[in-house]
């Protein structure tokens, strides 16, 4: 006959411990090799990334699509303006 | 002194722009608009012209580069990403050789690491848009007017500028992978469908023929009287792409992702958790494309070299060593090719007729590749830490021993394969290339293996974030 462990106590706190440990090496993990960044036992490509935070300037990633197509239209503006202002002069 | 190196990056951080990373993981399905949306806003990038240019009508001079380094001629991606993996490339050999000191263990050195490779691409890119814009790629400068040249230069590093940030996007977590590698596959892919499909017409004095494979195919069957002659010239045009080549790059296609499947599974167990077991595989494919990719790099550069040089002095007889060049007749455009000396041998040969025709240059040109390859690939395992005793010390710090074996005999066994696996891989990688030549693949055997290996790689990382529904996967690995 066994009765239910009461909440609290040892166990809880042991179980706390670890998740606590697993957690914190998760996030101080950070892909230094290709293994690591999950590309099995080969080495993927010749690039190798550091996805680390520096404190630099910080971008949004809306922010670069932003950018992005806004350089692309004004590109074409200029090649429509080219375009027109040679037509009417 | 070497730690100094790095230190005069340190006042750049402050200014470089930098893409937050995810704050918590970022879906599957999220991950997949975001590589989407870049690669497009890439391919946009590629396809719109620069502004201001006069003429380019001249011979290529990055011809064999361009569909390594994603670039294409006169448009905003005439850099393509050549800046940013030149930089990266230069920051690995340092590290690999130990010319500059990074400990990867420090946060610190990591982020100036990483400042100092874009700080370093951003400074070629400058460079490289100087370059081509007063070489007179697009016509001479004098001409132009200084206006729009700064206007060209200005465009062009913002082009790039915007790839970098975008590579940078997918490589944080927000897409599948590395940006690099997939604006390459891209740009191959695009080339391979449009030399399948393109629906421009070329009159070569027989009426106007179809540029594309396919679309030729069916004009030929559908026009033509004599059904079978159709067919036939259909599939074996020489001037053209024609059906055969359709053919023999999804035959080399659907074989190279057959090799991806060829692995050596190590059996280990954990000695922290008793009971744990489980494989570490060693893939034929050891250093996946990077032989190719450093044995075509080294290739373009000599071409490049040669030819400028020939250019300069057509008559010095150690330039003429090097390389003769000219143009062959019936080729596009008037691309310049090797003609003899160095240049010519270490040329793919352009199809079978030409490989028998000279069954001496086959012969030196297929070694060069194996050869060249074979020992890339054992090089590299060296420099990017993927050596015999660097996944030993891995093995080490995680608590892994090979089943049924020592625990001190780990490097041993790892020393009896990687080295092996390593230079078998890049040696098949290398004949690979050299098949897929000499069938006359769509596009250079090279750039069919690398969109293959490059795709293959994002498929797996798709399958191991769990994007595809389990069955698929199972029932395709077992297809493989």
């Amino acid at each position: 006959m066994s009765t239910p462990t009461p909440p609290g106590g040892q166990r809880t706190l042991q179980k706390r411990r670890q998740a606590q440990t697993a957690k914190d090496k998760q996030q101080k993990q950070t892909p230094a090799s290709t293994r690591q960044a999950g590309f099995g036992g080969s080495s993927n490509s010749v690039l190798k990334l550091y996805t680390d935070e520096a404190n630099g300037l910080r971008v949004d990633p809306l922010v670069v699509l932003f950018l992005a197509v806004g350089f692309i239209f004004s590109v074409v503006a200029l090649h429509v303006v080219a375009k027109v202002t040679g037509k009417l002069f | 002194m070497s730690g100094r190196l790095l230190d005069l990056f340190k006042p750049f951080e402050a200014f470089l722009p930098e893409v937050i990373s995810p704050e918590r993981k970022v879906p599957y399905n999220q991950k997949l608009i975001w590589t989407g949306v870049s690669l497009l806003i890439f391919l946009v990038l590629g396809q719109i012209p620069l502004y201001g240019i006069v003429s380019s009508e001249t011979s290529d001079p990055l011809y064999w580069l361009r569909a390594m380094l994603a670039s294409n001629r006169g448009t905003l991606m005439e850099l393509g990403v050549t800046p940013i993996i030149t930089s990266s490339m230069i920051f690995q050999f340092l590290q690999g050789t130990q010319g500059i000191h990074v400990d990867m263990e420090n946060k610190h050195d990591r982020e100036l690491f990483q400042i100092a490779q874009k700080v370093c691409a951003i400074l070629l890119t400058f460079g490289q848009a100087v370059v081509v814009v007063l070489s007179g790629n697009y016509g001479r400068p004098s001409d132009i007017g200084i206006a729009i040249s700064l206007l060209l230069i200005f465009q062009l590093m913002f082009a790039s500028f915007i790839v970098l940030l975008l590579d940078e996007l997918l490589a944080k977590g927000y897409g599948l992978g590395s940006g690099i590698s997939l604006f390459t596959a891209t740009n191959i892919a695009e080339q391979i469908f449009w030399k399948a499909f393109a629906p421009t017409t070329v009159n070569s004095g027989r009426g106007d023929e179809f540029e594309g494979a396919v679309i030729a195919l069916f004009h030929l069957l559908a026009v033509r009287k004599d059904k079978k002659r159709a067919l036939v010239e259909a599939f074996y045009r020489e001037n053209l792409p024609n059906m055969f080549q359709v053919f023999s790059t999804v035959a080399v296609f659907l074989f190279v992702l057959y090799l991806q499947g060829f692995r050596y599974e190590l059996p280990v167990r954990s000695t922290r958790t008793r009971g744990q077991v489980g494989v570490y595989p060693i893939k034929l494919f050891y250093t996946s494309n990077t032989p190719i990719m450093l044995q075509s790099a080294l290739t373009s550069n000599v071409f490049l070299i040669s030819q400028i040089m020939y250019q300069k002095f057509p008559s010095n007889p150690v330039v003429r060593l090097i390389g003769v060049w000219g143009a062959r007749p019936g080729s596009p455009m008037g691309q310049q090719v090797a003609l003899s000396g160095l240049s010519y041998y270490i040329q793919p040969p352009f199809s079978v007729t030409d490989a028998i025709l000279d069954p001496i240059k086959t012969v030196i040109y297929v070694a060069f590749v194996l050869g060249a390859c074979a020992m890339f690939s054992k090089t590299w395992t060296e420099i990017s830490g993927t050596s015999p005793r660097d996944v030993a010390k891995q093995f080490k710090d995680q608590g892994l021993v090979i089943n049924g074996k020592r625990e001190s005999s780990v490097y041993k066994e790892l020393k009896k394969i990687i080295p092996t696996a390593a230079a078998f891989g890049g040696a098949t990688i290398g004949a690979l290339s050299v098949g897929s030549d000499l069938l006359g693949t769509l596009g250079s055997g090279t750039s069919i293996l690398m969109a293959t290996t490059t795709i293959y790689g994002y498929y797996e990382t798709a399958a191991k974030e769990g994007g595809f529904s389990k069955n698929l996967v199972a029932g395709f690995s077992e297809l493989m």
